[in-house]
């Protein structure tokens, strides 16, 4: 139990639409996520995960139920947990330094020198050296999530929340992305909560897979991957990935069936 | 082998040229500018030489000759200048240390925007000029109206602008900031004002061209000083020199300041 981190216990989520009917998101959502876990959640477009993630991050409300870090109920965004978004949300008035070093500004915990170094150590763990000037308009979309990953990790947050950090990427700069994330994870053991629409991504990635099903939202199965790290694009080719694969895609698939009845 | 068929291969692509939208070459740019501006002016002097034209519209020549003794007799075109620009300076200036708090307090406050932007609105669709009038009754024909006129019409041009600019502001990009343990005045000075910045400067650009147009409107009423009152005095006694000379002063004078605010924008927003 000392292990736990996120502790979340039958959360209902409605959102009030001006003259609609309520939309019901989350219903009766529990999980509970231990320290250096990597869970990915999966499922379909619209189910939730987004709010889901967003509640985590303090960033949402919630009707009932209990959401807590450390035993300590989460009342608000912080930077105990770091949060990477689909659309980079990098200040496009900062270079790639500016926006890492602005990510600490409000721990008040280092002077200038030392975000100097920390930002430094980070966009060396993201491999962009050399682009330190950059402005954000000035950068590829793998780049700018390499930013946004590097800023998020420069706060030293308890755990990650990433929100389809890759979704907007093309195939190949999303398999490198992948691999870094991996080599980060299997070094620093930070704790991510990864939400991805892609079945394969979440089993590269996860320790333990949440499939979520739709309207309301819910979590149907929570899948344990016992694949050893460190993993890499060769695990695709394992025939237990494809086990695993399998039986998350037979989940889903028979969700969509149901749903479209 | 390569023999020669009508539909077989017939020299490398010549390709098309395409349209980009795009400045085209430097170079080519200036010329075609330098170009333009000495045969608007040769096309002036042409037909100016018309007598029935030239009883309206003075030549390069005369308006130089104006320009000469306007500055010659008692200084009176800088007086002019000054006079008028300091109309410009102190009512845009005015409205514009007034837009920015209202229009950071409307996008801050959604009961503060309810109550004002009714009035914002409404006041924004009468032409400025309108209200000289009213205003002349209230503060009569001194400096005072004038500051007033000007005021008004340019705050309510960038009000509205900045309004709009704050709206636009990426919620993303605030939401962030709240992941990193921002407070709500963090918001406000580290994102908001920032991101806003360029519709700033968008606003005061509009604001110059209106304070002018507000100015001259302003200026041809009861006043015997400033641009506008010299045009329209010179009108009266047929000195179609004066008048051209001070519809171009002002053109200069509107063409300045905007190359200064796009001059800004250029050094302070290279990362847009
Ligand atoms: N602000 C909102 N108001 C009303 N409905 C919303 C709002 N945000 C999301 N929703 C609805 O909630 C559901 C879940 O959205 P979301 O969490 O973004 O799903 P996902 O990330 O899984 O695609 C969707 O049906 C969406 O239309
Ligand atoms: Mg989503």
């Amino acid at each position: 139990m000392s292990d736990n981190l996120i502790h979340i216990e039958n959360v209902n989520k409605t959102y009030v639409v001006k003259g609609g009917d309520d939309v019901e998101v989350l219903k009766n959502v529990s999980l509970d996520i231990s320290n250096n876990e990597f869970v990915c959640v999966v499922g379909p477009s619209g189910c939730g995960k987004t709010t889901l993630l967003n509640i985590v991050a303090g960033l949402e409300t919630f009707n009932s139920g209990l959401v807590q870090m450390e035993g300590q109920n989460i009342i608000g965004p912080g930077p105990d947990r770091g949060v990477i978004f689909q659309q980079y949300a990098l200040f496009p008035w900062m270079t790639v330094r500016k926006n890492i070093e602005y990510g600490m500004k409000y721990l008040n915990k280092y002077t200038a020198k030392e975000k100097y170094e920390i930002s430094d150590k980070y966009i060396k763990m993201v491999n962009l050296v050399g682009f330190e000037n950059f402005y954000p308009k000035e950068l590829s979309g793998g780049m700018k999530q390499r930013v946004a990953i590097a800023r998020a990790y420069a706060i030293s947050p308890k755990v990650m929340l990433m929100d389809e950090p890759f979704g907007a990427l093309d195939a190949q700069t999303r398999a490198q992305l992948q691999e870094d994330l991996l080599r980060t994870w299997e070094k620093e053991k930070t704790t991510c909560f990864f939400i991805t629409h892609d079945v394969d991504e979440a089993v590269l990635l996860a320790s333990k897979v949440v499939i979520m099903s739709s309207k309301p939202g819910q979590i149907k199965e929570i899948v344990k991957i016992d694949l050893p790290y460190p993993r890499n694009q060769a695990t695709k080719l394992d025939d237990q990935f494809n086990v695993y694969k399998n039986h998350i895609w037979d989940i889903v698939y028979k969700m969509y069936l149901e749903v479209n009845k | 082998m390569f023999s020669k068929s009508k539909s077989g291969y017939s020299g490398p692509r010549k390709s098309r040229k395409l349209k980009d939208f795009g400045d085209g070459p430097k170079k080519t740019q200036r010329l075609i500018t330098a170009v333009s501006i000495i045969s608007g002016i040769l096309l002036w002097f042409i037909i100016t030489k018309i007598p029935s034209i030239n009883t309206f519209l003075a030549s390069p020549k005369q308006v130089f000759g104006a320009f000469m003794s306007e500055t010659a007799a008692n200084n009176r075109y800088w007086k002019d200048i000054a006079i008028s620009l300091q109309r410009v300076f102190v009512g845009f200036g005015l409205g514009f240390l007034c837009a920015i708090p209202i229009a950071f307090l409307m996008g801050w406050y959604p009961k503060f925007r309810n109550l004002v932007e009714p009035w914002i609105q409404f006041f924004r669709t009468i032409p400025p000029i309108a209200l000289i009038p009213l205003v002349i009754l209230a503060l009569g024909l001194g400096e005072k109206s004038k500051y007033t006129v000007i005021f008004i019409s340019t705050f309510l041009v960038m009000v509205v602008t900045i309004f709009q600019g704050i709206r636009e502001v990426d919620r993303t990009l605030v939401k962030a900031a709240y992941t990193f343990g921002a407070t709500d005045k963090n918001i406000f000075f580290d994102i908001m004002i920032p991101a806003a910045f360029p519709f700033i400067l968008v606003a005061a650009r509009l604001g110059i061209a209106t304070a002018l147009t507000t100015l001259i409107a302003a200026e041809l009423t009861g006043t015997t000083f400033g641009i506008g009152a010299r045009i329209q005095g010179a009108q009266q006694f047929m000195n179609t020199s004066i008048v051209l000379l001070g519809i171009i002063s002002i053109g200069v004078i509107g063409y300045a300041l905007d190359k200064i605010i796009l001059l800004i924008e250029k050094k302070t927003t290279r990362w847009k």
